[in-house]
């Protein structure tokens, strides 16, 4: 079975909304792909139906060539956390891997490898109910690699967190990517993908925005702009917008200026004698790039905002 | 991350497959322990209740004078007009019935051989009926149909030892055998003879909560023609005698003609009262029945609480075969507490109720093995099983606990209040038409409508045989619902 996941003009309706619209991608294996969109953009549904949980109006979703519905153990060939909080509060974290790892034929003791994987030992024995959020996504995470599938999914896995957890969930997808498997993670917050996926689907109403790689994604939103670092902000716009740049002020002393290159930038300002402290290229953040991608594309613009990194 | 897992070798993948997921749903009924609780509970608030109906119930049944009791000690009606005489040995009796009044569908003309004239003792007789065609009976239990059809009749009754066959004939020419009977302990000098006899009509009045029995007499009358005894030590029938057994007062023997006129009045046959010790010892699984719908509920709708059907259905994307699998496994645990419940019941009841006075020979002593006990006792783990397959589907459609939780027991619960006031006729086929009437699978006695609870009614596989179905439909229904829907 190849491990990648297929989606072939995807449609999905419901009542009058259209989640999806359209939609085809690809995850190819030993990658890791970034499943971004602001909230509502259809992530969500997609996953659900390659999960076989909801079926589409139109198009299909493959996972190693196959629908999911007609795998046998589905958990060996794909694993996914949808939703955290699906535990029954008072069933122990062992107990909801177990019934998982029975129903696929699992034995008993890949529940404990799978608890160890993710750093549960010590609450395995506890009710999932009293889990920290952070607790129920290692839970989650642990349940979708129980059948030690090609094909992962992780519906915005770093909700919930800290930082240590973040670090962690990151350099766990890097390494399951790096054994071959086709990974794929969702997130609205671009940036947390920054340093994590190699390949991006960036989705919005339902449709497909842009499939690339997070380093072309990065050099065509940075666009040979400049960041400039000046105490006389007002003057030194007024002057590069007369010589036809295109400015931004980015802080009470910064500025961001397009459509001219550094040297005559800093010639301008000397020009007309105004100080500056820093002149650099500017380098975007992949959320910058986002936002740029997807200006257009939101349901939800305001959520669509994201505070950092 | 290094660990690689052997396929599944495919021997009867299907089957396997099956098998793992009746494991997952077990796994996943008995990790919540507020489910195994409440299995627990229901088991504790079937035997309570149970003890508590039993400790407020009594009966005066043996306290009656005169209580007849039939050869094996229970509780029988024997009274009639019979005229008789002697015979010994074997020998054969014919008669023409040339005339039945109906005053009863159950009234009975014909011939009888009995030992002596004390109610109670074992007999033998052939009689037609009105509504009954011909009928051979013995031994207070035995019973034979004949061919239908009412006097005027043929009989002939004939004793070969202990063995008395009965005959009939529409013209005294063509003669057909209705059975053979077996009388043990008939006596070389028996009564041979024909009666008449005519069961009281009984009246039932129900009201909210309170039912009344009455019994009004009938008067049975039949004309008898060409009697002949054929038999070598008998006396003969000009000079046989009228007795009015179990002592009726209303029997009265005229001969006119060659024509013998016999009117009586009373019943033949076990005459048990409507109690039902078994009944009384299982009453708590109605209220243990509330607690196993809360858990069979439960066990469908925390599913859909947290969205964990997701999780359950992608992991077996089978939809059909997990609703099947959690079925069986709400069932089988249901079944197996039900049992439980059930056997604790009836043997923690048994001495109380005894004390109160269900003891013999109104109430025979039981073995829990005897078949309408055991019956009772496996059939109410299986009602309560059956109940619990229809809370979990009702669970599925509705994905709303409190809703599928009310629903369930109203359907239950509802028909028994609404019956309880309403007259017999209605009451009964309420009782036929909802899965109330299951619970008459905890009775042991033939249906009756001489009791509180309306599902005394019904016998214990109609009732039961309703929930069934009701089950059936609820399941179809949930498995369609779940095959095409979104979660």
């Amino acid at each position: 079975m190849d491990a990648d996941i297929e989606v072939r003009d995807l449609r999905k309706r419901y009542g009058s909304t259209l989640a999806v619209d359209g939609l085809s991608f690809t995850v190819p294996p030993g990658r890791v792909t970034g499943f971004v969109g602001p909230n509502g953009a259809g992530k969500s549904t997609t996953m659900r139906i390659i999960l076989g949980l909801d079926a589409p109006d139109e198009g299909v979703a493959l996972v190693g060539g196959r629908q999911y519905r007609s795998l046998r153990t589905p958990l060996r060939h794909v694993g996914a956390l949808l939703d955290a909080a699906a535990v029954h509060p008072s069933r122990r974290a062992a107990d909801h891997l177990l019934w998982m790892a029975q129903a696929s034929g699992l034995p008993r003791r890949r529940v404990d490898e799978v608890i160890g994987l993710v750093g549960l030992e010590s609450a395995a024995g506890r009710p999932a109910g009293g889990f920290s959020l952070g607790m129920r996504q290692r839970l989650g995470i642990a349940a979708a690699l129980l059948g030690d599938p090609p094909v992962l999914m992780f519906d915005e896995p770093v909700n919930g967190l800290d930082p240590d957890g973040i670090r962690w969930i990151r350099e766990l997808l890097r390494s399951l990517a790096a054994e071959g498997r086709a990974v794929l993670v969702s997130s609205h917050l671009m940036g947390e993908l920054e340093d994590t996926a190699d390949h991006l689907v960036v989705i919005g109403r339902g449709r497909l925005v842009t499939e690339t790689s997070v380093g072309a994604l990065l050099a065509a939103a940075s666009g040979g702009r400049v960041a400039l670092r000046t105490s006389h902000r007002t003057e030194a716009m007024t002057v590069l917008a007369g010589a036809g740049a295109t400015v931004a002020a980015t802080g009470r002393e910064t500025v961001t200026v397009g459509g001219l290159p550094t040297e005559r930038v800093i010639a301008l300002l000397s020009d007309h004698g105004l100080p500056f402290s820093e002149v650099s290229a500017h380098r975007a953040s992949l959320e910058e790039a986002y936002m740029e991608l997807t200006r257009d594309a939101g349901e939800f613009t305001a959520a669509a905002v994201p505070g950092a990194s | 991350m290094t660990t690689t897992l052997r396929p599944v070798p495919p021997r009867s993948q299907r089957a396997a497959g099956f098998g793992r997921l009746l494991r997952a749903e077990w796994t996943k009924f008995r990790s919540v322990p507020g489910w195994v609780a409440g299995m627990v509970a229901a088991v504790v608030v079937t035997v309570l209740v149970s003890l508590l109906a039993a400790s407020g119930s009594g009966t005066d049944a043996n306290d009656v004078p005169d209580l007849v009791t039939g050869p094996d000690g229970g509780l029988v009606a024997d009274a009639f007009q019979f005229v008789h005489g002697p015979m010994t040995g074997d020998g054969s009796v014919t008669v023409r019935v040339t005339g039945q009044d109906a005053s009863h569908d159950d009234a009975m003309a014909g011939l009888m051989i009995k030992d002596g004239t004390t109610p109670g003792s074992v007999y033998a007789a052939l009689m037609v009926t009105p509504a009954d065609g011909v009928r051979l009976r013995a031994m207070f239990d035995a019973d034979v149909a004949g061919r239908d059809g009412v006097a005027p009749r043929w009989l002939r009754l004939v004793r070969s030892g202990t063995e008395v066959t009965g005959y009939e004939s529409a013209d005294g020419i063509d003669w057909a055998e209705v059975g053979t009977v077996d009388v043990p302990g008939l006596p070389e000098t028996a009564e041979l003879g024909v009666f008449v006899a005519s069961p009281p009509d009984v009246r039932v009045e129900r009201q909210a909560g309170s039912t009344s029995v009455g019994e009004v007499e009938t008067i049975g009358r039949a004309t008898f023609a060409d009697l002949a005894v054929d038999a070598d030590d008998a006396v003969a029938p000009e000079r046989w005698s009228g007795t009015d057994v179990g002592r009726t007062g209303t029997g009265a023997v005229t001969i006119a003609g060659g024509v013998l006129t016999v009117t009586g009045s009373g019943d033949i046959g076990p005459d048990p009262p409507d109690d039902d010790p078994v009944q009384i010892g299982l009453f708590g699984a109605v209220v243990g029945l509330m607690v196993v719908i809360a858990v069979a509920v439960l066990f469908a709708t925390s599913e859909y609480g947290r969205a964990m059907i997701r999780t359950t259905f992608a992991v077996t994307p089978r939809r059909g075969q997990v609703l099947a699998a959690k079925a069986i496994v709400i069932g089988g645990v249901t079944f197996v507490a039900g049992l439980v419940a059930a056997v604790t019941a009836v043997l923690l009841t048994r001495p109380l109720l005894r004390d109160a006075g269900f003891g013999p020979p109104a109430f025979p002593e039981s073995s829990l093995f005897d078949g309408p006990v055991l019956r009772a006792v496996v059939g109410t783990a299986a009602m309560l099983a059956v109940v619990a397959v229809l809370a979990l589907a009702a669970g599925i459609l509705t994905r709303h606990s409190a809703g599928a939780i009310t629903g369930v027991v109203l359907l239950v619960v509802l028909p028994i209040l609404v019956a309880s006031a309403l007259p017999p006729g209605a009451a009964e086929w309420i009782m036929r038409l909802t899965p109330a009437g299951a619970l008459a699978i905890q009775r042991t006695k033939d249906p009756t409508a001489g009791l509180v609870e309306p599902w005394a009614m019904v016998g214990p596989w109609a009732g039961f045989g309703m929930l069934c179905l009701y089950a059936t439909v609820a399941m179809a229904l949930a498995a369609r619902s779940l095959r095409g829907r979104d979660t």
